[in-house]
């Protein structure tokens, strides 16, 4: 007797468990599809579709790149009356506090196991989630230099150690740069040189504006154009350099002794979305190690620490070990120095 | 007979009203009211914010911004047409040797996503580029492409296959008779060329120039991609508009200030035209002279100038094969991989070929429609300043304008903004006035007498134009359906920013894998693009050399 009570007691207890996930299961009986505004790179774009279908059956994904994130962050407040997304995926976490200020996002605590909000990286706190959940850190980059490597030796150039030695005027009509006024990663780089050299940051500024021949509006060609040799150097990101290098180009990327800050990679779950239960599943699934063991192959650095060994070149601790001065990002200072990058840059372009 | 005789009392039978109002209306639905929701809605925020200044010297620099943007332009159109003007008479008039196959060949700029054709300069042009370095073996150093000489190189490259198809359909209208008697009263070639054919093209060469001043000024992929420092007021407008930290009321000054220009530019344009206004009445073929030495040098010229021409499309060929192709004269390694992880997304196809079937039929019975009401109706002519902003606004605030106002709109139950509609509609808009212009150099050459004569012997409006107005059009339709087609088909700005889930068609393949660097995939997009439009445009071609013949 008693064993069948026990018995019901245990079968009471599982379906007390599985209710929550029945009910779940039901609800997303409904959702059927997902669609995901992301600027992601098409590989990974076309992993995460096909992984995310074959995880759940029936389920179509669209992902749909509306040409940089700044073009996305139009496109979903263009749609605000009538969401159409579910999730907005990819880009540095500036956009989304901005897009969390907007209205554009709703909040998510993921489950993923191992993800955790905060990660401690050489005794500093990256924070991976924002405050209030709007947002996660999926992956990360650093800032820098990325340099062709022929071309530094056909114009017997010095290489570059600091991101001031851009500054030099051997270099002048040589250095790349997204339009800071048009792309954040330009303006990721530009915080990074505020943390660096506080008050002085605008004379070095002044210095390298005069080598820079012109500042790119097409945000992603800048990359091109230095693994083409059209020009010795870009101001950018880690990834995009070292995947070009992977790839056999005569490429480089420089992480400047003085300073390399962390570039983030977010998403969130967009506000009225017509797909919720789905969305929070693909949260959690781009955070499960699975994917970030993918976003590595492409030299993403995983959010999730001890997932890669640290002689891999995609783990943090072996680009750390490569990074004299690491920064990470501030998003008060960001907020207190945007007016101040606005009406500086817009003049620096304005006058070239 | 007065202008409005025609009409019985005055007035618009009903069938013609009902077709005009479905033309106004889906401008109106999907070109005015979203543009004017969307200045509106940025107007009353900026005043919001009104209290911050606009930067220093901004007037100053909104001058420069527009010189830049009218000099290009002028440059762009006066080479363009340079080039064009010569090339089309040679075609249509001296039976050059395979002009067919070199005309088909000469469309392949047009048929070119911009994206790529910048990317195809720099491959030839740029400071490591393959003939930047020929060059500099033989001693010349060639000059930074990255600004104003780039630029009007590949807008003179994109432009040169409208003006050759405007010019060509207007040659083809100049009938036989009057160039016979001119030669039969001893005139020399050279001197019909300059005194007769010229002259009776001027509206073509005019509509010509307006296409590409107005190409010109609406471009983005070129100023994107290779403009440097030369600022032009559409880059303004898209940079600050698409933006980080850019000021929200740049793009709705530059939008307010490029709207006022172009109608300024269209009243000039209008009474141009009306000083050129050509009539012929019938229809008897077109004059061909059979001259050696013209054909020879014709033969000559037209293939310098198409392989001068098609070089960079060579270079997109090679690159479409390539592995990497960096500061090199040929790629280091071949490969066919780009062509198979291209040929992964059929689905790009079939999307490109529904959007054509869709929105060109829809853009060409309403340039028909605009380009009938335009020449009969007078009092509308106002219209076409209308007709005609979606050329210069850039394509991704039709595109915003376009989403916002029908974000929430639903129809039958349906979502309008995750539907194909708004995208069809979005590239109907753009590319509207790309089929009209043709359309109306067509309509110019016509004595609307004849239709008048055809109502007043009591057929109904709509019957004169079908049975009377349309034959004669016919051919400027077809240049229309070809260069409709086409820009259909390479549209990307507006659909960038519209495009529902599972609708990311060729173009917008090319413009990601540019994004992303993959030159040589986007190539191999760019070459399957190519070949797919040239099927179509050498159908058309043949069906339209069919048509004409028919009346030789």
């Amino acid at each position: 007797m008693k064993s069948l009570y026990s018995k019901l007691a245990a079968l009471l207890v599982l379906a007390a468990l599985f209710a929550p996930v029945a009910n779940r299961g039901l609800l997303q009986a409904q959702e059927k599809e997902l669609v995901v505004y992301s600027t992601i790179f098409a590989e990974y774009a076309d992993k995460m579709k096909a992984e995310f279908e074959k995880l759940n059956p029936g389920v179509k994904v669209y992902i749909i790149n509306p040409g940089g994130t700044e073009a996305m962050i139009k496109k979903l407040e263009a749609e605000k009356g009538n969401p159409q997304a579910d999730v907005m995926h990819s880009g540095d976490s500036s956009n989304y506090l901005y897009a969390k200020k907007q209205g554009l996002l709703q909040p998510y605590a993921p489950t993923a196991p191992g993800f955790k909000p905060v990660m401690d990286i050489g005794g500093k706190q990256l924070a991976l989630s924002d405050k209030d959940n709007y947002y996660h850190v999926f992956n990360m980059m650093f800032t820098g230099i990325m340099v062709n490597e022929d071309v530094v030796k056909e114009k017997k150039l010095p290489l570059p150690k600091n991101f001031k030695d851009l500054a030099n005027p051997v270099y002048k009509g040589l250095v790349m740069s997204a339009n800071p006024l048009k792309s954040s990663t330009a303006v990721t780089n530009i915080m990074a040189t505020y943390q660096m050299y506080g008050d002085k940051v605008w004379e070095i500024w002044d210095a390298i504006n005069k080598n820079i021949p012109y500042y790119s509006n097409s945000s992603s060609s800048i990359y091109t154009l230095v693994e083409k040799g059209e020009f010795a150097f870009t101001i950018g990101l880690s990834r995009p350099a070292l995947v070009s290098r992977k790839n056999g180009n005569p490429v480089n990327f420089i992480f400047p002794e003085d300073g390399s800050m962390i570039s983030d990679n977010a998403m969130g779950i967009v506000a009225g979305a017509k797909h919720p239960n789905l969305a929070r599943k693909f949260i959690d699934f781009i955070l499960s190690d699975q994917m970030q063991l993918f976003g590595a192959e492409y030299l993403y650095i995983p959010v999730k620490k001890g997932l890669l060994p640290p002689t891999n070149p995609a783990s943090l601790e072996y680009v750390s070990s490569q990074i004299k001065t690491l920064l990470l990002p501030n998003p008060g200072l960001e907020e207190r120095a945007r007016a101040e990058i606005q009406a500086k840059f817009g003049e620096y372009i304005r006058q070239k | 007979m007065t202008r409005s005789s025609h009409r019985i009392n005055g007035r618009t039978s009903a069938d013609v009203a009902l077709i005009y109002g479905i033309a106004i209306a889906f401008v109106t639905l999907f070109l005015v009211y979203p543009i004017i929701n969307l200045l509106v809605s940025s107007a009353v925020a900026v005043f919001k914010s009104a209290s911050k200044p606009l930067p220093d010297h901004f007037l100053g620099y909104m001058f420069k911004v527009t010189w830049n943007t009218f000099y290009l332009a002028f440059l762009t159109t006066f080479f363009s047409l340079a080039i064009a003007l010569p090339l089309s008479i040679l075609i249509t008039k001296f039976k050059v040797k395979s002009s067919n196959i070199w005309l088909s060949l000469l469309t392949i700029p047009l048929i070119t996503p911009a994206f790529i054709s910048s990317f195809s300069v720099i491959i030839l042009l740029g400071r490591t580029g393959v003939l930047t370095k020929a060059l500099k073996l033989l001693g010349i150093q060639f000059p930074s492409i990255y600004g104003l000489l780039g630029l009007v190189i590949t807008q003179t490259l994109h432009t040169i296959p409208y003006s050759l198809l405007v010019l060509i359909a207007g040659l083809k209208t100049i009938p036989r008779h009057i160039e016979e008697a001119a030669q039969s009263m001893g005139a020399s070639i050279t001197r019909i060329i300059f005194t007769l054919l010229i002259p009776s093209l001027y509206p073509h060469i005019l509509m010509a120039g307006i296409m590409v001043f107005l190409t010109s000024i609406g471009d983005i992929g070129g100023p994107l991609i290779i403009g440097g420092n030369y600022k032009v007021i559409s880059m303004e407008i898209y940079s600050n508009f698409v933006s980080y930290l850019g000021d929200e009321r740049i793009p709705l000054i530059f939008s307010a200030w490029l709207i006022l220009l172009s109608i300024l530019l269209m009243i000039g344009v209008n009474k141009l035209m009306q000083l050129t206004n050509v009539k012929t009445k019938f229809r008897i073929g077109i004059m061909e002279y059979d001259n050696r030495k013209a054909r020879l040098l014709g033969t000559f010229f037209i293939a310098i100038i198409s392989i001068l021409l098609l070089l960079p499309y060579v270079a997109i060929i090679i690159q479409s094969f390539a592995v990497r192709w960096n500061n090199t004269w040929l790629p280091s390694a071949f490969t066919l991989d780009n062509y198979r992880k291209v040929a992964r997304e059929s689905s790009a196809i079939l999307k490109t070929l529904i959007l054509l079937g869709t929105v060109t039929p829809i853009i060409v019975i309403l340039g028909i429609i605009f380009g009938q009401m335009y020449k009969t109706r007078p009092g509308m002519r106002w219209l076409s300043y209308i007709t005609l902003l979606p050329f210069i606004l850039p394509g991704v605030v039709i595109g915003v304008s376009i989403l916002q106002g029908y974000s929430t709109v639903k129809l039958f139950g349906l979502s309008l903004s995750g539907s194909v509609i708004l995208m069809i509609a979005a590239i109907a808009i753009r590319r509207l006035p790309i089929v009209l212009k043709p359309i109306e150099a067509g309509f110019a050459k016509i004595d609307i007498g004849q239709e008048e004569a055809a109502v007043s012997l009591g057929a109904s409006e709509l019957k004169a134009f079908l049975t009377v107005i349309f034959p004669q059009i016919r051919i400027s339709v077809y240049s229309a359906i070809v260069i409709g087609m086409v820009k259909v088909v390479t549209e990307l700005a507006s659909s960038l920013i519209i495009y529902p889930p599972g609708w990311r068609n060729m173009s917008l393949y090319v413009a990601y894998y540019v994004a992303e660097g993959f030159i040589s995939q986007a190539s191999a997009m760019a070459v399957i693009m190519i070949i797919l439009v040239g099927i179509g445009t050498a159908i058309s071609n043949n069906l339209s050399s069919k048509e004409n013949k028919k009346y030789v």
